[in-house]
């Protein structure tokens, strides 16, 4: 008896008020209905057609205080309306849009200017993450007089992001580069020694909020000789420091890969360990230049290139981007890490 | 009785083939639920053993689906999959990316591996469409997997993709790229996962335009295909052309060149490619990027030596091949059975998923 006056209760000031549906902490909250049996959710954007044929959404319904919620498996979407159905009940709900920092493009790479007519690879920068997908839409290379050139990329479907989405990496198709396969014999390759580029990111690129990325971002490009032979870090310059508050320089004669340099080459003490400090790309990713944390102290050291190392034309230490079977190299160079000693003095 | 007995010890031994053979392939995998950062590149194994690659984790799962009997899956049309997907996962088929679609062979269920959103947190997910048509999420909750961390040979992580998973008997191989260093890494892998199997050999893959000029040359896709009784690797490499090699050759030494079989053909990109047999021959099915399916004459592979002279024009060379118009905007593309495919396309009326006759 006790019981069924409890109950009584609670459902008589619910009988009164009409029931509601609203979203509240990633979960939509439905007052006024009693039982979860059947309620289902959908996402209501689109035609009728498009809302009717879209399985509800996964997720658990439960009670608690008389109201029911609803707790989706996966994150309710910004900007987009749900519709709640149950106990003889239709609600829609909208999720806002949260205003978010647009990303911007902060670097293209190389930084270099002028770039070896094969070169292979662009990195494209932001300062916050991108959505993957359609990427490929959304980059071009134009000549000179503005048309664009039809497929310069490899588009491969996953896309080659970093983890955090916010470096994209685009190669030239290597079918434009490599010789006497199809796509260079039928098309020609990307670039040509001599011509002026541009390669072109669209500000119409949506970014994860959905907002276009703002205003086009090109860098130009003015292309140079092939350069086809394989890294020899034998002939790099290493400039020692000539005191131990001086950096170390070292000059490639090209310019190289700045992602792969970053983790393949390295500064080894005497002690036979990594020497901690800091460096950066110099004459636009032709050279480098390093500062240890602490002072040189005299002894013999080791810039140590590691056989990964590319150029942006993907040659590696030893080992050409692409090898003429028929022409073997004149000078081999073997394919492996090498040390290049350098002395700091008292 | 004599007879009998017979009979018996044959039909017991009949019994316990299966069971062993399901304990084999589930031997080394344990309950849990997968972590997936990525679902990307998957492949079925026996017994409805499903690889998935996760590429950010540089890791590939075997997950027992437990879906080993025939499902009866004959017809299936689902308009907008992207949609219904996406109505599933709670958001729009905009925010949804369909990273390869498998079909289960044991079953005939179609799978997909899904990014729910497209920033770098989206989640991963499988989604499973069976004879009835319902797209439906394949649980990964305390399921027997188990797993093998793919060797990343730099010193820090490189971001490595896996751009296509194939099993074939008892072995997996792994085709990828990484967003860095220009290489064209296959692995393979003995199923099941151990300690004593290790990690994969793994190959560098080389194209040698015309015996001339040698690049390293990364796989799009592929499909074991045997050929004179030795299991072959078909592939397409990023540059376009088909190629065969002899799975022999990847496991000696670190250099495996393709056999150029067919150029496909330029402004072109294959996306899957399955064999199947037709009136007693044997044709690959590829699906392109721009230019639709193409079905591929088969016979004479084993004869085909390598193309060794330049095509020039607009002309292919080495086995030939016609275009399916009817399958244009096919982006994945599978097996269903002897006479029917399963793709998902791209038209005008938006993203379907689809049954279609083997041409």
């Amino acid at each position: 008896m006790s019981r069924t006056l409890l109950v009584l209760l609670i459902v008589a000031p619910l009988a009164t008020a009409a029931p509601t549906a609203q979203v509240a902490d990633g979960k939509i909250v439905v007052t006024g209905l009693l039982s979860t049996k059947a309620m289902t959710v959908v996402v209501a954007e689109g035609t009728d057609a498009d809302v009717a044929a879209r399985p509800p959404v996964t997720g658990e319904w439960s009670s608690e205080d008389g109201k029911i919620i609803f707790t989706p498996k996966y994150p309710l979407k910004a900007g987009v309306k749900y519709r709640v159905t149950g106990g003889g009940e239709k609600f829609e709900v909208h999720v806002p849009k949260i205003a978010e920092k647009l990303p911007t493009l902060t670097h293209i790479y190389p930084t270099a200017a002028e770039l070896p007519e094969n070169v292979l690879r662009f990195y494209v920068e932001f300062d916050r993450p991108m959505p993957r997908g359609d990427v490929y839409k959304y980059v071009a290379v134009l000549k000179e007089n503005g048309d664009k050139i039809a497929q310069p990329f490899l588009e491969i479907d996953d896309e080659l992001w970093n983890a955090d989405q916010t470096r994209l990496t685009l190669l030239i198709d290597p079918g434009r580069i490599k010789k006497e396969v199809k796509p260079r014999i039928d098309l020609g390759p990307v670039f040509e020694q001599g011509k002026k580029y541009r390669l072109v990111v669209s500000g119409k690129w949506p970014t994860l909020s959905g907002e276009p990325l703002g205003k086009d971002v090109s860098k130009s490009i003015t292309v140079g000789a092939a350069v086809t032979e394989a890294l020899d870090p034998k002939v790099w310059r290493v400039t020692s420091p000539s005191d131990p508050k001086q950096t170390l320089t070292v000059s490639f004669g090209r310019p190289m890969d700045l992602p792969v340099l970053t983790r393949n080459l390295s500064v080894i003490g005497p002690d036979g360990q990594a020497v901690v400090g800091t460096w950066q790309p110099t004459d636009q990713d032709r050279g480098w230049s390093f500062r240890p944390a602490a002072h040189w102290s005299p002894g013999e050291y080791a810039v140590r290139a590691e056989a990964v190392l590319e150029d942006v034309c993907g040659n590696r230490v030893g080992r050409a981007f692409e090898v003429d079977l028929l022409k073997p190299a004149p000078k081999p160079i073997k394919a492996q890490a090498l040390d290049i000693p350098f002395v700091v003095g008292r | 009785m004599f007879n009998r007995l017979h009979l018996l010890s044959a039909l017991a031994a009949l019994a316990i083939v299966p069971a062993a053979l399901a304990d084999d392939l589930t031997a080394g995998m344990k309950k849990g639920s997968p972590s997936l950062k990525q679902a990307g590149a998957l492949a079925f194994g026996p017994e409805g053993v499903l690889f998935v690659a996760d590429a950010p984790s540089s890791t590939i799962y075997a997950v027992a689906t437990g879906d080993t009997k025939p499902a009866d899956v004959k017809s299936v049309s689902i308009a907008k999959i992207d949609e219904v997907i996406g109505g599933l996962l709670g958001t729009t088929g905009s925010d949804i990316i369909v990273n390869d679609m498998k079909v289960n062979p044991a079953s005939g269920n179609i799978y997909m591996s899904i990014a729910r959103g497209k920033g770098p947190s989206a989640a991963a997910t499988i989604v499973k469409v069976g004879a009835d048509g319902k797209a439906a999420e394949m649980p990964l909750k305390d399921v027997m997997f188990s797993s093998v961390k793919l060797d990343n040979a730099s010193k820090q992580p490189r971001n490595p993709t896996i751009t296509s998973l194939v099993f074939h008997k008892g072995e997996l191989y792994v085709a990828g790229m990484t967003t860095e260093e220009w290489e064209s890494n296959l692995k393979t892998i003995a199923f099941p996962f151990s300690e004593s199997n290790g990690k994969g050999a793994g190959v560098q893959i080389y194209h040698g335009a015309h015996g001339r000029f040698e690049t390293q040359a990364p796989i799009q896709t592929f499909m074991a295909y045997d050929i004179a009784g030795q299991t072959h690797l078909l592939a397409s490499y990023t540059c376009t052309p088909l190629v065969k090699f002899p799975v022999a050759e990847i496991k000696k030494g670190d250099k495996v060149k393709g056999t150029t079989v067919a150029e496909l053909g330029n402004m072109n990109r294959p996306l899957d490619i399955i064999a199947y047999k037709k009136d007693g021959k044997d044709y690959a099915l590829i699906a392109n990027s721009a230019r639709g399916v193409m079905k591929v004459g088969l016979e004479g592979v084993d004869k085909i030596e390598a193309i060794s002279t330049p095509i020039k024009g607009g002309g292919t060379a080495g086995l030939k091949y016609d275009k399916v118009e009817t399958l244009a905007g096919t982006t994945q593309l599978d097996k269903l059975n002897d006479t029917t495919a399963v793709v998902i396309r791209k038209t005008d009326k938006g993203t379907s998923l689809e049954t279609v006759a083997l041409p």
